[in-house]
C-alpha cells in the first residue's frame, strides 16, 4: 500500500467513532424491502465499524442503498476503507459511488436529495473530509474505468469543497 | 325463494365475507410489521418475490460463478502482453538462424565453438520465451473465461434482480385498489408508500450490477 493510501485510512480512523452502530432500525426508514435486511442487520449488531466482517459487507454493498442515515453514516466507513484497500478488485466500489454521487436536478440520481441531505447533514466535517479524500485518491488510482470515472465525478460535482475543510 | 331462505343466504354471506375481511386484515397488519419479501400480504406474489430471490442471490452472490471482471483494461494489458512475449520469440528465433548461418560460413574452429556457444544459449532461451508465450495464452484464456462467465451470471442476476422488484412493483398495483374497510385501506396506504420509497434502493442495486456488467462488456476478448 502506498503512502497516500495509508494517509487516507488515517483520516478514515480518526473521523470515525468506535463506538457500536445503532443496528437496530438500519433499515427501518428506507430498507423494510431489502432482502437481505434482517441478516446484514445482526451482522451489525453489537459491532463497531472497523470490526465488521469485510467480506460479508462488500458481498452486501448493495445495502447502502436500502440503510437508514445513521446507520449509513456509521457504516460508511468499513465501505470507504474497502475502496482504499481493495480498490477494484472488491464490489464495493461500484455501489459506494452510486451512493456518493450527488443527485442531480433532471434525474434525481443516487439516493435522491432527500436522502443524499440528510447524508451530508448527519455527517461531521471530518467525516465529509474523509469521504472526499478517500474518493479523490480512488480516483486518481483508476483513471479510465467506470468507477474510478463514477468516483471522479462524485468528488467534482459536490465531495471536493470538504477536501481542504472549507465546506465543513 | 322465501323471505327467510333469503336472510338465512344475505347473513351467511355477510358472515363469509366478515372472515375474508378478517383474514385479509390480518395479512396487511402482518405485512405492515414485516421485512423483506413477507411485507408482500398477497401469498401468490409473497411466494414469487421468495422464488426469484433465491437465484437472485446464487447469481449476485457469486455461489453459480464469477460476478466481476476487476477493472477495465486487463484484457488490454494482457493482450498486449501476449504480442510482446510473441515478438520476443520471433526475435530470439530470427536469432538463432543468423546465427546458424554465420556458424556454417565460418571456418575458424573458434569461432564456431564460440558461436555454438551462442547457439545453445538462444535456445535456451527460445525455449523460455516460447513458455512465457504459452503463459500469455494460458491468462488470456483465463480471463476470456472470466469475463464470459461474468457476463453470463451478471445477466442472470440482473434477471432475477429485476424480477424481485417487478413483484413489489406488482404487489404495489394491487394494494392500490384495496378499500374492503378504513382499516385495510390505511395499511395498504402504509405499504403502497414503502414500495413507492424504497424502488430506490431496487433501482440503485440493479444500476450497480448493470454497471458491473458493462465493464465486463468491455473486458470481452
Amino acid at each position: 500500500m502506498q503512502p497516500e493510501d495509508e494517509a487516507v485510512l488515517d483520516q478514515i480512523r480518526a473521523a470515525f467513532p468506535t463506538t457500536e452502530i445503532p443496528a437496530d432500525d438500519a433499515f427501518a426508514s428506507w430498507g423494510r424491502t431489502y432482502l437481505d435486511g434482517e441478516e446484514y442487520r445482526a451482522a451489525l449488531k453489537g459491532k463497531r465499524w472497523d470490526q465488521l466482517d469485510a467480506a460479508y459487507i462488500a458481498l452486501r454493498s448493495d445495502a447502502l442503498g436500502f440503510l437508514g442515515t445513521g446507520a449509513l453514516v456509521a457504516v460508511l466507513p468499513a465501505y470507504l476503507a474497502a475502496l482504499i484497500e481493495h480498490g477494484t478488485a472488491s464490489p464495493v466500489p461500484g455501489m459506494l459511488t452510486l451512493v456518493l454521487a450527488p443527485p442531480d436536478r433532471e434525474t434525481n440520481n443516487g439516493l435522491g436529495k432527500k436522502r443524499f441531505g440528510e447524508f451530508i447533514e448527519a455527517m461531521t466535517g471530518p467525516q465529509r473530509a474523509a469521504a472526499a479524500a478517500a474518493l479523490h485518491r480512488f480516483g486518481q488510482r483508476y483513471p479510465e474505468t467506470l468507477v474510478g470515472d463514477a468516483a471522479r465525478a462524485a468528488f467534482d460535482g459536490h465531495w471536493k469543497v470538504y477536501l481542504s475543510g472549507a465546506g465543513a | 325463494m322465501g323471505v327467510s331462505n333469503w336472510m338465512i343466504a344475505s347473513v351467511v354471506v355477510l358472515a363469509s365475507s366478515s372472515m375474508a375481511f378478517a383474514d385479509k386484515l390480518d395479512d396487511f397488519k402482518r405485512a405492515v410489521g414485516e421485512t423483506g419479501c413477507k411485507t408482500i400480504p398477497y401469498s401468490d406474489l409473497q411466494d414469487n418475490c421468495g422464488r426469484q430471490g433465491d437465484p437472485m442471490h446464487e447469481y449476485c452472490d457469486a455461489k453459480k460463478g464469477p460476478v466481476t471482471c476487476d477493472r477495465e483494461g486487463i484484457s488490454r494489458e494482457l493482450t498486449s502482453n501476449l504480442e510482446k512475449e510473441k515478438r520476443n520469440l520471433d526475435d530470439l528465433k530470427k536469432k538463432r538462424s543468423d546465427l546458424d548461418v554465420r556458424k556454417s560460413r565460418s571456418s575458424d574452429d573458434n569461432e564456431k565453438n564460440k558461436l555454438q556457444a551462442e547457439i545453445d544459449q538462444v535456445d535456451k532461451d527460445i525455449y523460455a520465451a516460447g513458455k512465457a508465450v504459452d503463459a500469455a495464452q494460458a491468462a488470456i484464456d483465463k480471463r476470456k473465461e472470466l469475463v464470459n462467465n461474468s457476463i453470463y451470471n451478471l445477466g442472470k442476476c440482473l434477471d432475477y434482480r429485476k424480477a424481485v422488484m417487478n413483484t413489489f412493483g406488482y404487489a404495489q398495483d394491487k394494494v392500490r385498489g384495496e378499500n374492503d374497510t378504513p382499516e385495510i385501506a390505511e395499511l395498504a396506504r402504509k405499504l403502497r408508500d414503502m414500495y413507492e420509497e424504497e424502488k430506490r434502493g431496487h433501482n440503485l442495486a440493479i444500476t450497480y450490477k448493470e454497471n458491473a456488467l458493462a465493464t465486463c462488456k468491455k473486458e470481452t476478448l
